[in-house]
């Protein structure tokens, strides 16, 4: 799939698009967006979000959709270009569409640990963000119009009840990008931790919580 | 025994299929609720009236049969939001008729304002108006596809401009993109190649 | 949807298997709760006690109270137990438990003697009929027969299986990307048409 955009890429970006603030290329945008994005299908929480690489790739293709359209209809080339635009769409709304899913699950979590972080450190984008106080607040609105008619004491739902949570010690496969000293795994059925190493380019399944700070580091890619 | 009725209603729902929802048993909730007020005007009566030997057991089993039927009223109305939640990605946001009259005012209030809230979210995705995401559900192998219409559709203007009648059992070569909300909604069905 | 998600409030399964009922007998007397009435422990024989079956939510609360002792259900018993570590596979867990191991594991956490017995024969039981259930769910024809001797966890991973499967043998021979009538409304179809032909 990246062969195309490797070679045709300088065809169709315009001469100014080329000083944008990031220096990266098309390709390398999109290879970010599809790691985030195989990342987000096989974590069971919601991972960082990579809106700015997402929004920068929409804008791309705009871009590059409107150079096809500029191109004779019957270039074979203007295909096969649709096509691969069609499947980095694909890629960005399975992304998008993964995320939402896990907002609308773990909401009231989700809420709860943003609120904690700061802007910068963000996991949800502001629009994601938006949509999550929403959706929580219809929920709430709904659940309500049951809750107000029981007695009083029992009238309100907690936070512990409300609250559904990811198994983080789901077991995921994982490849990785550099040497990592040391990772530990909790061995739950006895109670012991195994300290490990994991070599560069190396290929486990272990549970999510021995390696997640690394998934978001970007040093371990789940697959 | 306490709590024998919600017990039964979210029997009935783990009956159902996961892709219905069955009528909202508005009466069966209303039941539980007046056990629920039963149950605690007794737990109300016993503190008062042998508070000098209060029945500690009767008092922590009315108290787990109020907490259970809360907890399985709930859950009746969470899972029903699951399902229509499910049906908003599968069906779109006009749902059938016999689905609307098995919800509950409430619930419909929820599906409207669940579609708003998605509305808006998927609006500011990306530089122009939005992108989709109900769509794009699978990878795309071609951009064309070929289509047979199941029904008689009517018109449908192509993205090149041109306009085509959908007859049933006519075949037709459709982009991907406009040919693939039909399909999922059943108009059209895919040519298996 | 079990898989990557912690047991939560609003799940079934849990509140369901938490109504299985379980053999018991009072060991104080219980006052003011009127369907137990006749079943007030007598004097000091405790052979004698009426014994009552009881839902484990109900028995949770007595518990907690130290006015309650219970049996261990047939299905986790010491006999069972044997049978089940002698051999998993032929037993029908389904007809045994539905709810066998979601309901093992809450009996696991009360306070009982047999306790820790229990929590190691699901564990074990779950390991010997992993492979079983596995194979017959990458085996697509005719499972119905097997499919009804598993209890409810065992038939989510069934499921998921089959279909993980079914996806696999798709992309093997066409490929993805076939686009489909979404499940939902081919379902709705599918009953609708039913319907009609009942009324008929």
């Amino acid at each position: 799939m990246l062969t195309i955009m490797d070679i045709d890429i300088r065809d169709l970006i315009d001469e100014e698009d080329d000083d944008n603030q990031e220096e990266m290329t098309a390709q390398k945008v999109l290879q970010i967006v599809e790691r985030a994005w195989l990342n987000e299908k096989f974590s069971p929480e919601i991972l960082p979000h990579q809106t700015d690489y997402v929004d920068c790739l929409l804008e791309q293709i705009k871009g590059m959709e409107g150079n096809l359209a500029k191109l004779s209809k019957t270039d074979p080339k203007v295909d096969l270009h649709k096509l691969e635009l069609e499947r980095i769409k694909f890629v960005i709304t399975s992304y998008l569409r993964t995320r939402l899913k896990k907002i609308e699950s773990f909401c009231v979590r989700v809420l709860e640990e943003e609120a904690t972080r700061s802007e910068e450190d963000a996991y949800l984008s502001p629009a994601e963000l938006k949509f999550a106080k929403e959706f929580a607040l219809n929920a709430d609105n709904h659940f309500d119009t049951i809750l107000r008619h029981m007695p009083h004491l029992y009238n309100k739902l907690d936070r512990n009840k409300k609250i559904i949570e990811p198994n983080l010690n789901s077991f995921v496969f994982l490849k990785c990008n550099k040497h990592i000293d040391s990772v530990i795994i909790k061995n739950t059925l006895e109670g012991q931790e195994e300290e490990i190493v994991l070599e560069d380019g190396s290929q486990h399944l272990m549970p999510y919580s021995s390696i997640a700070e690394f998934v978001k580091k970007g040093t371990v890619q789940l697959i | 025994m306490y709590c024998d009725k919600v017990i039964e209603l979210l029997k009935e729902l783990e009956r159902s299929r996961e892709d219905t929802i069955p009528p909202y048993n508005n009466d069966g909730i209303n039941h539980v609720l007046s056990e629920m007020k039963t149950l605690d005007a007794e737990i109300i009566d016993l503190l008062r009236t042998q508070k000098d030997n209060l029945p500690l057991d009767a008092i922590r089993l009315r108290r787990a049969a109020i907490e259970r039927n809360k907890r399985c009223l709930l859950t009746y109305i969470w899972t029903r939001i699951q399902r229509l939640k499910e049906m908003r990605w599968e069906i779109g946001a006009i749902l059938p008729s016999d689905v609307r009259q098995n919800l509950s005012q409430s619930e419909i209030e929820w599906f409207n304002n669940y579609c708003k809230t998605l509305v808006s979210y998927m609006k500011t995705i990306g530089p122009d108006t939005g992108l989709n995401l109900t769509q794009d559900t699978k990878p795309p192998k071609s951009l064309y596809t070929e289509v047979r219409s199941l029904v008689d559709a009517g018109k449908l203007e192509l993205e090149s401009g041109e306009v085509l009648i959908l007859r049933k059992n006519s075949q037709y070569m459709l982009s991907r993109s406009q040919a693939e909300p039909l399909i999922r909604q059943g108009v059209l069905e895919q040519v298996r190649q | 949807m079990y898989r990557n998600i912690k047991p939560h409030y609003f799940s079934i399964d849990a509140i369901m298997a938490a109504q299985e009922k379980i053999q018991c007998s009072f060991i104080k007397k219980v006052e003011c709760v009127d369907f137990l009435d006749s079943f007030n422990p007598e004097k000091d024989d405790e052979e004698s006690d009426p014994k009552i079956e009881l839902p484990l939510w109900m028995i949770q609360v007595f518990l907690a109270g130290k006015s309650i002792q219970f049996d261990m259900p047939k299905a986790y018993n010491e006999i069972y137990r044997d049978v089940l570590t002698a051999d998993a596979n032929v037993v029908d867990l389904f007809k045994l438990c539905k709810h066998f191991y979601l309901f093992g594991k809450f009996l696991s956490q009360l306070e009982h003697r047999e306790a820790y017995e229990v929590r190691r024969t699901l564990i074990q039981t779950f390991i010997d009929r992993f492979k079983q259930t596995m194979d017959w769910a990458q085996n697509i024809d005719d499972n119905l027969p097997c499919f009804n001797r598993l209890d409810c966890l065992e038939r989510l991973i069934f499921n998921d299986a089959r279909v993980a499967q079914q996806h696999l043998n798709t992309y093997l021979t066409e490929g993805s990307g076939q686009m489909e009538i979404a499940a939902m409304i081919l379902n709705y179809r599918k009953r609708k048409m039913h319907e009609s032909r009942v009324l008929e």
